[in-house]
Formats: structure tokens, sequence, C-alpha cells
């Protein structure tokens, strides 16, 4: 998909360079710093998809509700003037909505309509910067392979507990690992998926989302516990490929909105 | 040459951009046809032209900021059912897509706040790619999507007319 040769050599975009160029689109830098931008994107064809890619980052931050008021009102005297700049936003939040719904998204050539989400609204849940939250991370590596043949010549169902917390990242060591037996008969994953804030009984739904790689996302229902603390949700590892899967928490409340709560990594791993 | 002149005078908050861009190559057509012009650094002296045709714009817009204004505000909001027509659009447009570039391309664009630098971080260490080069595939494949969502919403305007 992306051009690997790129990588090597190719100047790796900072947010603080993102900021920059931000301030460039929404005319809060000086004449001069201005200038410097402008003769760089007029030579530079990387250059220039640099600033338009800040550009989109901006249209979909305001579309997203996400811009703080002073700049929400300089983007919308910049970026809402003419019929065009208006479709390029409407495009952003129908890309967000259709994006936030990823799963539904049919692989066949036949679209078929969705229904918008409410408008953005701040989150009650905010999801906290997940890789400060990697501590919790708790791994729960299964000795399987001690599991009696006799065991597993039966076909009754083996459950097997895994309690994730949020907040792991790709690449780091402790990512959650659950070993999975090449002879494996009916195994479910039970799946403890605890939570940063409790969440109070208002209601709402749940769902998870779990997807490995670039793969199209599987939903999965699941259950807030009696306590709050965690939701509950089961998995049959059957099927499951070797990887690092996402499992994305969400919570639908009753107007239909969803919203996501928590993320969660684990791996799957066969001998 | 043209598409960048666009860009330049967008990006400075102009609203005819494609007209200005026009004066722009004129001027400069024109003034190529001089002997004394110095051709070593093309780019600057078109830069050059454009920024003061921009400058004479400005100078221009501003006695007609309240017209301008206030056509801006009377234009009709977008409606639920513009944007329900657009959802399709966008749904037909991404099956353009292979079904890898199609997931890539929600995943990138979903998630949300402050979670957003993070996912977009693993999906660049996912592919072995810069995040700035990710950032300019996502810019290039979002720019087909537009451009495909945008033919399907006059198509459909223009059946809707006929």
């Amino acid at each position: 998909v992306i051009d690997r040769d790129a990588h090597p050599g190719r100047p790796v975009v900072p947010p603080a360079e993102i900021e920059r160029l931000w301030r460039f689109l929404l005319n809060e830098l000086s004449e001069p710093e201005r200038i410097a931008i402008e003769d760089e994107f007029f030579v530079d064809d990387d250059r220039l998809a640099i600033v338009e890619s800040a550009e989109d980052e901006l249209i979909d931050a305001y579309a997203r509700g996400e811009l703080p008021e002073e700049r929400r009102q300089r983007f919308e005297k910049r970026f809402l003037a003419t019929a065009s700049q208006r479709a390029r936003v409407a495009f952003a939040s129908a890309l967000a909505t259709l994006a936030a719904d990823g799963a539904r998204v049919p692989e066949a050539d036949a679209p078929t309509p969705l229904r918008p989400r409410a408008p953005t609204a701040p989150s009650r849940r905010r999801l906290r910067p997940i890789i400060w939250q990697a501590a919790m991370a708790a791994a729960l590596v299964l000795g399987l392979g001690a599991l009696s043949p006799r065991l597993l010549g039966w076909r009754r169902v083996t459950e097997i507990d895994v309690a994730l917390s949020p907040g792991s990242l790709r690449g780091e060591p402790e990512i959650p690992t659950v070993h999975v037996p090449a002879k494996k008969a009916r195994l479910k994953l039970k799946l403890k998926l605890k939570l940063v804030e409790p969440l109070r009984d208002d209601g709402d739904t749940f769902d998870l989302l779990l997807r490995r790689e670039l793969e199209q996302p599987k939903p999965l229902l699941a259950s807030r516990a009696p306590d709050g603390e965690s939701l509950t949700a089961a998995l049959d590892p059957s099927g499951l490929a070797p990887g690092t899967y996402e499992l994305t928490a969400r919570a639908r409340h009753r107007g239909g909105a969803a919203e996501d709560i928590a993320v969660y990594l684990f791996r799957i791993d066969t001998p | 040459m043209r598409a960048r002149l666009i860009k330049f005078f967008a990006w400075r908050g102009s609203h005819n951009v494609e007209d200005l861009a026009d004066e722009t190559l004129t001027r400069v057509a024109m003034k190529l046809t001089q002997a004394d012009i110095e051709a070593e650094r093309p780019a600057a002296f078109v830069i050059g032209v454009a920024r003061m045709v921009d400058l004479e714009y400005k100078r221009r817009e501003g006695r007609w900021v309240a017209f301008t204004d206030g056509m801006a505000s009377g234009d009709p909001p977008a409606t639920t059912g513009d944007q329900d027509q657009r959802l399709a659009a966008l749904q037909k447009c991404l099956q353009q897509f292979s079904a890898t570039d199609r997931r890539l391309l929600l995943r990138y664009h979903e998630p949300r706040g402050e979670r957003r630098a993070a996912v977009r971080q693993a999906i660049a260490d996912e592919l072995h790619a810069a995040l700035g080069a990710l950032r300019v595939r996502m810019h290039r494949m979002r720019l087909q999507l537009e451009a495909c969502v945008s033919r399907q919403l006059a198509a459909a305007a223009g059946s809707m007319g006929s």
C-alpha cells in the first residue's frame, strides 16, 4: 500500500510541523513565515502534498467538532466561504461517519445507505492517551499446553479467561498473548475488558470490533459487568490467525449514537 | 502550475481562486514576451506575480466584503437528505479501491481526538512507512474519493433536474 522505498530518508512530519501548517492555513503566521511555506510548496511536490494532508486533517478536526472555539471561528471564516469549501467539509463529515461505521461498509458493489450519526458532541468518557495506560496492561498467558488430551478429546467447550486492560500499543512487549494450541478442540475465550472509568448502568449497549492488521473488523457483542468496572464478551478463537488484534469497545447510547470507550490489544499465538 | 496557483490563492483566503490563477498566468505569459525577463527561477517569478495579483485582489475585495458575506450566509445549509446522499455516494466510490486500501482509508480516518495519533502511528509502523508518507498516501486516496463523490452528486443532481 505504501511505497516502502520512500521510508528511508523521507522526512517524518512531526505534530509540531502539522501545528505550524495549521497556523499557516488559518492565517495565524507572520507574513515572512507564510512566504517561507509558500515558497516551499510552490517548487516541491512533496511539500505541497504535506500541506494538503495537513489541510485534510484540519477539515476533519472541524467536521468532528475538535477545534477550540477561536480556531473554529477562524476556520469558518476561511474555509466555509464558498460552496466548494463547504462541500469539502461535508465530505469530511461523511467520511468520518463512514469510517466510524467501518464494520458495516459492504464489500459488494451495491452500496447500502447508512444512517448518519448524531452530531459530534463532547465525549462523556473520553479516551485517555492510551500510551499512558500501558502500565495497566494485564497479560494472561494461558497454559493451554497443559490441558489434558482427554479433555480436548471431548467435544465440550473449554473456556479460557482472558483479562485485558486498555492501553497497550503495537510493538510493546507487554501486549497480552493468548497461546492457542494447534490441536484445539472447542475453545471459548471469556474476555474481561477492564475499563478506565466505571460505567454507570444508564441503558447503553456495548459491542466490540475485533480487527487484525488491515482486515475487515468483526463485530462482537459485549455486556457491562454488574460492578461497571469491566465489559465481558465471549470469543471463539478458531479461525483467528496468529498476529496482533485490536479490540475497540464501543458504547451505543439510547439515541443511537456510538462512542468508542477503550481499545485493547492482544496477540494470538499458535505453535 | 495552475493547480498550484489555485492552492496558493485558496490558502491566502481568496475566494475566486480560479480567476486569480488565470489572471496570474496571463500576466506571466505577457511578461515572458518581454525580452528583459530573467527566467533562471521561473517558479519564483510566477509566485511573485501571484503575490502581486493577490494584493490587488485584496484591495478590491475590501470594497465588497459586506456583499460577499451576505451571499455566503444566504446559502441554504446542508440538509440531512444531502448528507444521506453524500454518504451513499461515498460508499459507492469506496468500491473503486481495493479491499486493502478501503480498509486502510477507513481505519486511518476512524479514530477521534487523542487516540488518532497513536492509531496512525501504529498503521505506519505496520506498513513500515514514515508517518509523513502515510499522510501523503491517504491524502492522494482522499482526493480520488472526493472527486468521485463530487461526480456522483453532480450526476444525481443532473438526473433529478432533467
